[in-house]
């Protein structure tokens, strides 16, 4: 496990270090990803028993891309949705999910078997899940972002927020590429 | 009274102005504070509602704004094809550029787009109105919302006066009914009274009465114009029986007069008839005097020329104190018929020219004879220019004689002294015809009574002058 995980950092910082080396347009995704992850917390109605206080952070989870944790962390620094602040939190591989996290993001560097075991550990719990997956959102993804012809765009499953006891408010599903309804 | 503003002679047409000038007033100064009030509230209305508009884009953008969906905000911004008075639209991003346009009438307007978005607030200029708001989610700037919508205040005064003036002239349809309706309320009463009263002065007849047909004013007016008329009825009639009874007084005295003028005229008739008698019996009178006077004047004569015989001295004497009585009594009755002429006014005045020297000269020759047989010397003296006068030469005779005459019979001895001269006084030029004697006299008391019709001087002094 040890190595895995020594593995992932390895494959993260190089991943990063690619990113940081691609061309601007790479790094312009990334920005816009990290705004779009926080703007999101704005448009979702967590369950009350999401947050102990009503003053509680709402908790960014960022799995596999240290580059944008940090950017995350610079953009959400002194910022409140809601009347929360905003918290990020870097997740490794296999970390426990009880009370991780509000949103987590799930980097398309992450290997698929993580990914899916994240999602079905979120699955239930009230977790905002978003992707990047460009083959299509798996079970458990709630968001999931797709590379548009010139612009970034994201896809809805309402039955996934379902599940996770989340409800979207509807300027989001107006904005979203492809919205998923519920389950009949 | 007459009012310089409005030589207006009717009241009905003084109601009729009254009620529309007042309505115009009040319409006018209605209008004109509605039409203030909602040009401010329609330019504030219009800024509150651009406002609200704005709000509601930013709100609806939000999200697009946040995950950059530029399609969305121009669909949003498509939506104000409802309103048609919104000119052109855009939502800025925070960095300033422009993240969606809309433009009523296409490219056309769109090049009048702030490059820039404007400051928040509304702006009001040129009949165009310009709103532009941020949008704030969350404390974060997501962009800016600019709307520049049409104000068209001229087209809307326009429409608001248009509607005014309907308005206006529909109440001031209503007001002119209503003072139709009041003047004939007002002035039907009083046009009656004024008939009335253009009877009573054409007709002169006071029993006509005017109908009371109101409780107000009008009513008193009529009722008092009614009381008016009987009392000058009344009078009429008083004046009437007076005027009547002086016709018929005035009547009975003119009967009495023309009766009595009647009667005059008669004693006149008779008293002219018994004047022409008295004519009548003088004249033949005179006549029937005078035959028998000159037949004993005539024979005394022919007697003491001794025709038929010789006469003592006796006879003569006795004879010529006949002869003198004779002559005496029928200058007596020419003296009388003389008076009896005058006072008839038959003497006829005759003016001719004649010369008073040959007047005067004649009856001194008639009465020398006289002067001689009482011892008395006649004295004339004349100039011996001529004096012609105009008069009538009968009467200066006479006048002549007269005095002449006198001065004789009452001197007894001593002279009688004639004179004929000029006197001018002044302008005027007089003959002066002067006696004078050396008998009695006239006593100056008596001076006045000389010349006085029918007067005589005392008798004594005559009978003294005999003596």
């Amino acid at each position: 496990l040890g190595f895995r995980r020594a593995l992932i950092l390895v494959l993260l910082a190089a991943t990063s270090h690619c990113m940081a080396a691609e061309e601007p347009s790479a790094t312009l995704e990334r920005r816009v990803k990290v705004a779009f992850l926080y703007r999101f917390a704005g448009y979702v109605e967590w369950p009350v028993d999401a947050f102990a206080s009503p003053k509680d952070p709402i908790v960014l989870g960022i799995a596999g891309d240290e580059v944008m944790a940090d950017e995350l962390e610079v953009a959400v620094a002194g910022r409140e949705v809601a009347g929360r602040p905003l918290r990020v939190r870097r997740l490794g591989a296999g970390v426990a999910f009880e009370r991780c996290c509000h949103v987590l993001f799930i980097d398309r560097s992450v290997a698929p078997a993580d990914s899916q075991a994240m999602l079905a550990h979120a699955e239930g719990r009230p977790v905002l899940t978003v992707t990047e997956l460009d083959a299509g959102a798996p079970r458990g993804s709630i968001i999931n972002f797709a590379r548009g012809t010139d612009r970034i765009r994201f896809d809805i499953s309402l039955a996934a927020a379902e599940r996770n006891r989340l409800s979207l408010r509807s300027q989001l599903l107006v904005v979203a590429r492809n919205v998923t309804p519920k389950a009949p | 009274m007459r009012s310089p503003l409005l030589p207006l002679r009717s009241i009905r047409h003084k109601l009729f102005a009254g009620v529309l000038l007042t309505s115009i007033a009040a319409l006018l100064v209605a209008g004109l504070g509605l039409f203030v009030y909602d040009v401010r509230t329609y330019r504030e209305a219009a800024a509150t509602d651009l406002a609200v508009e704005a709000e509601l884009i930013g709100h609806a953008t939000a999200a697009a704004l946040q995950f950059h969906d530029k399609a969305l905000a121009g669909t949003n911004l498509a939506f104000l094809r409802a309103r048609p008075t919104i000119r052109l639209a855009a939502i800025y991003d925070p960095s300033g550029g422009v993240f969606a346009t809309y433009a009523r009438d296409g490219g056309a307007s769109a090049a009048e787009l702030p490059s820039l978005p404007p400051v928040p607030g509304s702006r009001i200029a040129d009949e165009r109105i310009d709103v532009s708001h941020r949008i704030v989610v969350d404390g974060e700037v997501l962009g800016t919302v600019y709307l520049g919508a049409d104000l068209p205040m001229y087209r809307r005064a326009l429409s608001y006066a248009s509607i005014l003036l309907a308005t206006s002239l529909a109440a001031l349809g209503v007001s002119v009914a209503f003072s139709q309706w009041l003047q004939r309320a007002i002035t039907r009463p009083l046009v009656q009274i004024a008939g009335v009263a253009r009877e009573v002065v054409q007709r002169r007849d006071y029993s006509v009465r005017a109908q009371r047909t109101t409780e107000d004013e009008i009513g008193t007016l009529a009722e008092a114009f009614n009381n008016m008329l009987s009392e000058i009825e009344q009078r009429t009639k008083a004046l009437q029986a007076s005027a009547d009874e002086n016709a018929r007084l005035n009547a009975d005295l003119e009967r009495r007069v023309a009766e009595r003028t009647a009667q005059l005229e008669e004693s006149n008739r008779l008293l002219e008839s018994a004047s022409r008698a008295k004519d009548q019996f003088l004249a033949g009178m005179s006549h029937e005097l005078r035959t028998p006077l000159n037949a004993v004047i005539g024979f005394t004569g022919t007697l003491l020329m001794k025709l038929p015989g010789p006469l003592n001295q006796e006879q003569e004497k006795q004879l010529r104190t006949v002869q003198g009585s004779a002559r005496h009594l029928l200058a007596l009755i020419n003296d009388l018929l003389d008076v009896a002429r005058i006072e008839a006014g038959k003497v006829e005045l005759v003016p001719e020219v004649c010369v008073c020297q040959e007047i005067v000269e004649d009856v001194l020759a008639s009465l020398r004879p006289q002067a001689e047989s009482r011892g008395l010397e006649l004295v004339a003296s004349l100039p011996a220019e001529e004096i012609p006068v105009r008069t009538d030469r009968r009467a200066l005779r006479q006048i002549v004689l007269n005095l002449a005459g006198n001065a004789i019979k009452f001197t007894d001895k001593g002279y009688v002294h004639v004179r004929l001269g000029r006197r001018d006084a002044g302008d005027r030029r007089l003959v002066e015809i002067s006696f004078e004697d050396t008998g009695v006299g006239i006593r100056p008391e008596d001076h006045d009574k000389l010349f006085a019709a029918f007067s005589q001087v005392d008798a004594s002094s005559r009978r003294r002058s005999w003596r």
